[in-house]
């Protein structure tokens, strides 16, 4: 019982970091129908920053905390640049959202190539930022960590939610969503809004790989679990819903750890695998999912 | 309406805003440059047999058997880029699922060898077998999710399969690999020259295998399937089992790679297919041009030869190949094998033009009034087409709609809308913005389905049912913005008509036959239309949106239907292309079928409709009777014959339409 208690306790924290990367990916598809690749690097590089900047070097907590949220801002914002905006100036936005896969896959995986270059395919320990005396409760340890990081994503998808429904960013961006060519000629300038996405989907992403490390230890490999463990809370979860994708985070998080207490540890991906495909059969578009996004009637199938 | 301006020096297109007129040079370049198998030009297998007999050389000039076995990867790499160029290129289904598909096929060769004992030959049924389900399996989802999704659940499954490998170490020995795996026996095995005999020809049967079914009916299938899915169901293509078909067929090259792999490599292991295998897949085909029949080939000698350089597992080689799918993706979307084929036949052209100016072909302007003919309908003259259109009035319906409901979510779209559709009759049907015309269009050829009432066709009540069951009863419909197949010729899009349906006795063998030739019925549908017959061999991606157009109404046309929906065929339309189009609907209402269009203009189904049915909240307001008016109109027509436009009526003041 107390095994499985640790382990709720655990998938949730993870899951919450699993959330994060899944609303990265649900902020950028609804603004722009585009699937960013790159986020399971952006959520690596924030990963192996902490371990450079805080482990190895003992810069103070907040100020490697700017960084990485600065690194992961710019580096969204530069994938879009790189991987998404050459292609709708080529040929618009028809087949999109399956030509950027591609170029988004191929230069997250170069990218991922590089990174390696600099740190090898070594796991990287890292210490954690809050204490590692557990808390009890009914007489089960939890670690504080998994607290800080359920409770950070959960203080984020609170923020995004208002941020959506009551500010005016939120209304450009759901403009955005529902009809870009009527938003371009509302005079919203789609491209701005659709790049802080991507630069917002980073810094999302960046945290994510903050928070995390302590727990998973920093390494080159990460990134393509992340990318796609990230795909599977939002798939899971629901399409085009920010609830749906935390929620969607904490199930595959729950997946990862509990699981495990009986069967062979990498059999979890399978476990994931196997949800998600059964979840998708039964409901394609999630289990807080639209048919477009965030509860409009049009579906965006870009 | 300009004349085409004919200057054979000049190899550019008139600058303007209406590119009408364009030179026959620069016409009949663009005739030869289809990109891909194109009808207009014989498929020819000296090119690739000059390529096999070349590759087939390459044991003469090495003895080392290392060297070979490197060639044989290549090779054995390339297969499996064919199978993905097929399934992802071809036939646009996202799947990414290979590297997994080999592997199953490798691990169950080897299974069988290592534990079993039994030998090459013996396993490659199982093996075949193996990929061909679990290639089934992966795409399965794809029946539910949309398109990307499906790319990124193939993409899970490449990261899951080595663990799974690993986890069943007990089987698969895990990540130690799996072996000692035999070869063939006898000679394939013994000597290195023949083995890599063996596997180009393996790989060359992969290669010819694609390039007949592309060359095929087939090739219009698929290719529909990727460029306008709902254009194919509407013909009576079954969708499911097609894309079933494709997955089964891709993955039978990968397949063969798998089994040749393990039984050439003698030790398996997991990570021979991960995520570096997925990623020189696809960094070959988006080199080579996806949907090309080189584009595999060239791309996966490219890049597996540069593997082989750096070391398939080197950080470096990753790096060049995660840059090559992001730059190719980028910067050449088409990959390299159409640009070049683009340069040597412009330069094939302009030999053969400067030899022999008679070779350049014919010279055709793209325009609407060029390609389609605006006399009245041969075969119906006026007056006749005025007795039969007395006989029409006292006409059954062909198809009758009653009480019919539909509702999205608390919405009630349709409410109890009645309508009848005659034979050899044009209905035009009308309302303001949210009156219900597109979803009514949708309920009868089946694409939305109905909360209540009953639809007879022909008497025969019709149920709820997919629209390619729909479309094969004699329903048929256009789009409003055509789903056409850009980089295949009016000819084969309008064939696509004819391909969902039931075969016929006799008329079938004439048009599967793999030729330049086209079929009886396009040729017919298009007369029937007043196409020229000139315009079928053209690519419908240089087509202007009128005709565009004309080759939706075509492809319905070939089916013969009882009924044509077309989705607003006049919007967007310049004038002088509407006169054209109303010529058309009215050939194609003469022809004895009735004819349903949803049009915003007022004026214009007022011009072309028998009948308007008008539409408010989603009930039907009004049905108008336009006979009166319309007989008028014809009799003004026929009374200025040798004009052959209805110009009066139309009141543009446009010259009269010759070419």
């Amino acid at each position: 019982m107390t095994l499985v208690g640790i382990a709720i306790a655990a998938g949730l924290g993870i899951g919450g970091i699993y959330g994060l990367v899944a609303m990265g990916y649900t902020l950028i598809m609804a603004s722009s129908g585009v699937f960013n690749f790159l986020q399971g690097t952006i959520v690596m590089g924030g990963a192996l920053t902490m371990y450079w900047l805080w482990q190895l070097e003992g810069w103070p907590f907040l100020s490697v905390i700017v960084i990485v949220a600065g690194g992961g801002l710019l580096v969204g914002m530069m994938s879009y640049a790189a991987a998404v905006q050459p292609v709708v100036a080529r040929h618009g936005v028809s087949d999109l959202t399956e030509t950027t896969l591609v170029t988004t896959f191929g230069l997250g995986l170069a990218l991922n190539s590089i990174v390696a270059l600099v740190f090898g395919y070594t796991t990287y320990p890292v210490n954690s930022y809050v204490s590692n005396n557990p808390w009890f409760i009914d007489g089960i340890p939890i670690r504080p960590i998994y607290v800080v990081m359920l409770g950070v994503t959960l203080l984020i998808v609170i923020v995004m939610e208002i941020l959506l429904k009551r500010t005016t960013t939120g209304l450009v961006l759901r403009a955005t969503v529902q009809d870009a060519e009527g938003a371009r000629l509302a005079g919203i300038k789609v491209t701005k809004v659709v790049l802080w996405a991507f630069g917002g989907a980073g810094i999302l992403a960046a945290v994510a790989g903050l928070m995390m490390v302590p727990v998973t230890q920093a390494s080159q490999g990460i990134a393509n679990n992340l990318a796609l463990f990230g795909f599977a809370g939002m798939a899971i979860g629901g399409y085009g819903s920010f609830k749906g994708a935390f929620i969607g985070g904490l199930i595959v998080g729950l997946a990862t750890t509990i699981p495990a207490i009986w069967v062979n540890p990498s059999l979890v991906s399978t476990i994931i695998y196997g949800l998600m495909i059964v979840i998708l059969l039964i409901r394609p578009r999630g289990l807080f999912g639209t048919a477009g996004s965030f509860g409009s009637a049009r579906l965006r199938s870009v | 309406m300009t004349t085409a301006t004919t200057t054979k020096d000049t190899g550019s297109r008139p600058a303007g805003p209406n590119p009408t007129g364009v030179g026959g040079l620069v016409r009949s370049i663009a005739r030869r440059s289809a990109v891909g198998p194109s009808t207009g030009r014989k498929p020819t297998l000296v090119g690739p047999g000059i390529v096999l007999v070349v590759l087939a050389l390459i044991p003469l000039m090495t003895n080392s058997g290392f060297e070979l076995s490197r060639l044989e990867l290549i090779l054995t790499y390339m297969m499996v880029a064919i199978g993905l160029n097929f399934g992802f290129g071809l036939a646009g289904q996202l799947s990414i699922a290979q590297p997994v598909i080999m592997g199953v096929a490798a691990y169950t060769a080897g299974l069988l060898n290592v534990n079993q004992g039994w030998n090459a030959w013996a396993t490659l049924v199982p093996a075949l077998v193996a990929a061909v389900i679990i290639g089934m399996l992966l795409n399965a989802p794809g029946f539910r999710l949309r398109g990307w999704y499906l790319a990124i659940t193939t993409f899970f499954a490449v990261l899951v399969f080595p663990s799974l490998v690993t986890a069943a170490q007990r089987w698969t020995h895990g990540s130690t690999g799996l072996g000692p795996i035999t070869s063939w026996p006898g000679i394939i095995g013994t000597t290195p020259q023949v083995q890599f005999e063996f596997v180009l020809g393996l790989t060359a049967v992969c290669w010819l295998a694609v390039w007949a079914i592309a060359y095929s009916k087939w090739g219009v299938l698929l290719r529909s399937m990727r460029d306008s899915p709902n254009a194919a169901g509407a013909s009576g293509v079954n969708m499911p089992m097609l894309s079933l078909a494709v997955s089964a067929l891709a993955s039978l090259p990968v397949g063969l790679a798998g089994w040749v792999f393990a039984h050439s490599a003698e030790l398996i292991s997991p990570n021979s297919f991960g995520f570096n295998l997925l990623l020189l897949l696809m960094a070959s085909v988006m080199l080579g041009g996806r949907g090309t029949l080189w584009g595999p080939v060239i791309g996966t000698a490219v890049f597996e030869t540069l593997s082989l350089y750096i070391g398939a597992f080197s950080v470096y080689n990753s790096i060049i190949l995660g840059f090559g799918v992001f730059v190719c993706a980028t910067a050449f979307p088409t990959g390299i094998v159409p640009p070049v084929r683009e340069f040597f036949r412009v330069r094939l052209a302009k030999v053969q033009i400067a030899g022999e100016p008679s070779l350049a072909g014919p010279e055709l302007d793209s325009s609407v009034a060029a390609a389609v003919s605006t006399t009245p309908p041969l075969h119906a003259p006026e007056a006749p087409a005025a007795a039969s259109h007395a006989a029409h009035a006292q006409a059954e319906p062909v198809l009758k709609l009653t009480g019919i409901h539909k509702a999205f979510g608390g919405n009630l779209v349709l409410d109890d809308v009645n309508v009848d559709l005659y034979p050899g009759k044009v209905h035009g049907l009308v309302g303001p913005n949210g009156s219900g015309k597109t979803t009514l269009l949708n309920v009868i050829t089946g694409f939305v389905s109905r909360d209540g009432g009953t639809v007879l066709l022909r008497g025969q009540p019709v149920p709820n049912l997919r629209p390619y069951q729909i479309a094969r009863r004699g329903i048929r419909r256009s789009f409003q913005v055509p789903q056409v197949i850009g980089e295949l010729s009016v000819a084969e899009n309008m064939r696509l008509g004819a391909l969902g349906a039931p075969p016929q006795a006799g008329e079938e063998s004439v048009a599967t036959s793999r030729k330049a030739e086209v079929p009886r019925r396009v040729v017919k549908a298009a007369e029937e239309l007043g196409l020229s017959a000139e315009y079928l061999d053209m690519p419908v991606k240089e087509l202007p949106l009128g005709l565009r157009r004309i080759v939706e109404i075509g492809r319905a046309m070939v089916a013969e239907p009882a009924v044509i929906c077309l989705d607003e065929p006049a919007a967007g339309l310049p004038e002088e292309d509407l006169v054209v189009l109303q010529q058309t609907l009215h050939r194609v209402a003469a022809g004895g079928c009735a004819v349903l269009l949803i049009e915003h203009n007022l004026s214009f189904v007022r011009e072309v409709a028998d009948v308007m049915i008008e539409l408010q909240d989603g009930n039907v307001a009004e049905i108008t009777e336009l006979r009166s008016l319309h007989d008028d109109r014809r009799a003004k027509a026929g009374g200025q014959a040798g004009a052959g436009t209805p110009t009066a009526a139309a009141g543009t003041g446009r010259p009269e339409a010759t070419r």
